[in-house]
């Protein structure tokens, strides 16, 4: 706990300072302000948000049902099959998405907006059904049962036990997903030929460029953001949780 | 039976999309051209070049670094991780949302941000960076993935079986060691891969931690070569050899654990 | 349920001892004064030099000084990164390898050392450097600070349009007009570096000007006046429609794989593209437009916080003999910051049927050279390029213009 206080806390604080703060060192408001001036930033991290919510959409979609087929499956098979959908994660990420570009101009699929799509899941789907088929796979099969017993048919079954029961592994899912599609930035470049810019390119821009202030100030935005949703979400997720533990 | 297959068929069709690129990879990897995509004609050179580094920046060590400092990471973010998971569970219900939101700021700030300012953490604090940062720096982001993997094991789990241990005469440590943690194993175990996965995928963290030692891993070889001369054509035989390995052990694995329980 | 608080704490305290001590050893390992200067810290882009050299040089430095030296080679992927690292991170780099405007910017904002020109019995090959690329060089000094003292050119080049042959015709490349020629629409790809891209539109906006002669070159491309800024605004913005997209480091591969026709291109990316492309049958070539373009390098400087200078300035010094230069060139690609007779007769190639006049940068007696154009650029062609300085105080406010142009994903 204490290193984790530390580690996350003290790099936290310098993030804050940076952001206040203009190149000579002066405490200022200019940066923020910059944000709310200027259109692009405020425009490309609205429409970064919006390809997370469909990259993690279509996660969820993708992945649910994959989830829910593993940890149907036999023990063993099933942590198989579990690695598999891990392994192309142990390539490179790079050369991963080099190899999704030369796999769209081989399909003779153009670039784009759709291409952009496509790569997110790609590389995001193993992250969202890891949480999900850990957390169905300890589903007590008692509660199932008892369902069952209670004259459920199958479809109540699902909705009203099981998915309910889930909703921890999705929301670690989501977490795991959501925010860091909005900071890939290599995904954008290579898959849109940076047509489509995202907000991770705008931060490595500004960090790259020199104008450090701004970059920070452009992160703690982002961050306060979706902190904010975390926790409205949060309330939600904790109360399921305790449900869930009241037998 | 039509649900079986219907089943199977989802995750094959999802399996071969994943996969896809792989093939792409490793297919190229039997021609020479430096372009990913150009074919020039069938060749085993680039399988032969691989292992010819040079001694400063060569992809052999490169390799090497990445992987020792993976297992570490995810060794020492398991462990950090775990009993992170286990403190967060025994606070007050507002103390536990308070360090849960502690704990899942390394994954949602951007990695570039992060890698920012654990650069600026080191500089400040005089540390001479090298191996050790980096180590540091990839727990630093693991561990929170680590105990997002853990902590619904632990809600999940019954409370009372540490009671009844420590009714039954067992010391707290002895009771954590035989009750709780093989409990929590599944969870570490997930925990441990996605540590490791993410700790040799990194590239910006790394990048920013990897001080003047001439240390490099698999991320910043790759990068830095492409931005001069394109990707290191080796890259294609060495993934497609770092696959096939990790499957064929995996099958191994698979075979012997069936063996196991016959 | 409670886990008890003691073994809690008691296993925090015993990982914080460990990592303590982790640390504490690693610190120690650090080197200690006396064994740092035995040690050349060498901070560069990755494949850009001959590797061999870097366990050749330690031989050749017992030789000439009877010191031991060891090398640690460190590789960056971008200046920015390596700028970051040194001017924030202090890092104890002794030499290392920027672009030239990066080095402006380092010597404008003290980074850098000069170079100490004692070599005793060694005598100094830094001589060997064009004078073409010396006097160029002198428009980086600061008062107080003369440029020659800090940097040592080593590769340099030209920026133009690599074209694809088959669809652009060699008439057409010759003007940066192609790029907004409607017909090429969508097969463009350009350079995602603001550095480049404003020299080009500049000089495309302004080229009515400077045939009339009302402007220089040199002052279209390093005044930066807001009109200039606005001008630059406007043509880019007139071009973006017409791109197939911005690449920083794949457009040469992307030509080379026929994907697109057009690229703003710097000549060593060029060669390779060309090189590449000629394998899989698809035929490439390079030109440097007649509205003007820019001549870069990317110089050897010291930076302020390096522990053995001496060491680094033998290093520069052994890196100028043409043997050497010439090693250097073959494993990178790119074209050396040296001039010697033995350049010409290595890179002279009798196949070619047309010559290039490089008095400029050989000297008197060579205006009729059998040699790769490309690499090696005609006087003609280097009269209309001109060497960019950093944007410094107007950074922020073409970065604000870079970034309306990128533009949200609405346009």
């Amino acid at each position: 706990m204490l290193f984790l206080a530390f580690f996350v806390l003290v790099p936290m604080a310098l993030i804050v300072f940076y952001a206040f703060t203009t190149i000579e060192g002066t405490f200022t408001f200019a940066n923020i302000q910059k944000f709310w001036i200027h259109p692009e930033a405020m425009q490309t991290f609205l429409y970064s948000v919006v390809v997370a919510l469909i990259t993690t959409v279509i996660c969820i979609l993708i992945g649910y049902p994959a989830a829910y087929i593993l940890s149907k499956m036999e023990s063993r098979k099933a942590k198989l099959l579990v690695i598999l959908f891990i392994l192309p994660m142990w390539i490179n990420f790079l050369i991963r998405t080099l190899a999704t570009v030369a796999l769209f101009d081989f399909l003779k699929i153009p670039l784009g907006e759709g291409a952009l799509i496509f790569g997110m899941v790609y590389n995001f789907l193993p992250f969202m059904i890891y949480p999900i088929y850990n957390i169905l796979q300890k589903t007590d099969q008692n509660l199932i049962e008892a369902a069952q017993d209670l004259g459920a048919n199958p479809r109540q079954v699902f909705f009203k036990t099981i998915f309910p029961l889930s909703i921890p592994g999705i929301t670690s899912g989501i977490i795991m997903v959501f925010m860091p599609v909005i900071s890939t930035f290599a995904i954008a470049e290579l898959l849109t030929i940076n047509n489509i810019k995202l907000f991770g390119t705008t931060l490595q821009e500004n960090i790259y460029n020199g104008t450090w202030n701004y970059g920070a100030a452009l992160s703690l935005v982002m961050l306060l953001f979706i902190g904010i949703t975390v926790v409205l979400n949060g309330e939600g997720s904790s109360k399921a949780a305790e449900e869930g533990n009241l037998i | 039976m039509i649900k079986r297959i219907l089943s199977s068929s989802y995750l094959g069709i999802l399996l071969v999309m994943l996969y896809a690129p792989i093939l792409i990879i490793v297919i190229f990897s039997f021609t020479e051209a430096k372009v990913l995509g150009n074919w020039t004609g069938f060749s085993l050179k680039l399988y032969a070049s691989i292992f010819h580094g040079g001694l400063h920046h060569s992809l052999t060590s490169a390799l090497w670094n990445t992987l020792i400092i993976g297992l570490i990471a995810a060794a020492a973010s398991t462990v950090l991780g775990t009993m992170a998971a286990i403190g967060i569970y025994n606070l007050l219900p507002r103390a536990q949302k308070a360090m849960q939101m502690v704990n899942t700021i390394p994954i949602l700030n951007p990695d570039i941000i992060t890698a920012i300012s654990l650069f600026l953490l080191f500089v400040s604090l005089g540390i001479s960076q090298g191996y050790a940062t980096v180590i540091l720096a990839h727990i630093t982001f693991c561990t929170p993935y680590v105990v997002l993997s853990v902590l619904p094991r632990l809600r999940r789990m019954n409370p009372n079986l540490y009671e009844a241990a420590l009714d039954l005469g067992a010391t707290p440590l002895l009771a954590v060691w035989r009750i709780l943690l093989p409990e929590l194993k599944p969870g570490m175990i997930s925990g441990f891969i996605l540590a490791f996965t993410l700790s040799i995928d990194d590239f910006v963290v790394t990048l920013f931690t990897i001080g003047n030692q001439g240390l490099e891993t698999l991320s910043t070889y790759i990068y830095a070569d492409a931005r001069r001369g394109g990707l290191t054509p080796e890259l294609r035989p060495l993934s497609a050899i770092i696959f096939i390995t990790v499957l064929a052990l995996l099958l191994v694995i698979n075979q012997r654990a069936a063996k196991k329980k016959l | 349920m409670r886990t008890t608080a003691k073994p809690k704490f008691r296993n925090y305290l015993i990982v914080l001892v460990l990592l303590a001590s982790v640390i504490s050893i690693f610190n120690a390992c650090k080197e200690s004064n006396e064994s740092r200067k035995k040690v050349l810290k060498i901070y560069n882009w990755a494949d850009y030099i001959d590797e061999g050299l870097l366990t050749e040089f330690p031989k050749w430095y017992k030789e000439q000084t009877g010191e031991d030296v060891k090398i640690v080679y460190q590789v960056f992927d971008m200046p920015e990164v390596m700028y970051t690292k040194i001017a924030m991170g202090k890092e104890d780099f002794d030499l290392t390898c920027p672009t030239q405007y990066v080095i402006e910017k380092m010597l404008k904002n003290d980074l850098l050392l000069p170079i100490d020109r004692n070599f005793g019995k060694t005598g100094s090959s830094l001589g060997n450097i064009s004078p073409f690329l010396r006097n160029r060089m002198d428009a980086f000094s600061v008062p107080g600070k003369k440029a020659v003292d800090y940097m040592v050119p080593y590769m340099w080049g030209t920026s133009g349009i690599l074209y694809n042959t088959k669809n652009i015709s060699k008439n057409e490349a010759q003007s940066w007009a192609c790029l907004w020629d409607p017909k090429n629409k969508g097969k463009i790809l350009m350079k995602d570096h603001y550095w480049d891209v404003y020299n080009m539109a500049a000089t495309v906006g302004f080229y009515p000007d400077i045939v009339s002669g009302k402007r220089t070159r040199y002052d279209v491309s390093n005044d930066h006046a807001d009109a200039d800024i606005a001008m630059v605004e406007k043509q880019l913005k007139a071009l973006k429609p017409n791109l197939a997209g911005w690449e920083a480091d794949f457009g040469k591969e992307m030509m080379a794989k026929g994907q697109d026709w057009l690229n703003y291109a710097w000549s060593g990316d060029a060669v390779w593209a060309i090189d590449e492309a000629k394998k899989v049958g698809v035929s490439l070539d390079y030109e440097v437009p007649k509205e003007g373009s820019n001549v870069w390098f990317d110089g050897w400087v010291i930076p302020k916080y390096a522990r053995n200078v001496k060491a680094a300035s033998y290093f520069l010094n052994y890196l100028c003999q043409a043997k050497i230069a010439l090693r250097n060139m073959n494993v990178s690609g790119y074209c050396s910051a040296v001039a010697t007779p033995e350049i010409i007769k290595a890179q002279s190639d009798s196949t070619l049927t047309e010559t290039v006049n490089l008095n400029y940068f050989f000297g008197p007696g060579n205006g009729k050279l059998h040699i790769n154009p490309i690499q090696y650029p005609d006087s003609s062609v280097v009269d209309r390029c001109v060497l960019l300085h950093d944007f410094l105080d107007k950074n922020d406010q073409v970065l604000e213009m870079w970034s309306r142009v990128k533009g949200n994903n609405v346009n």
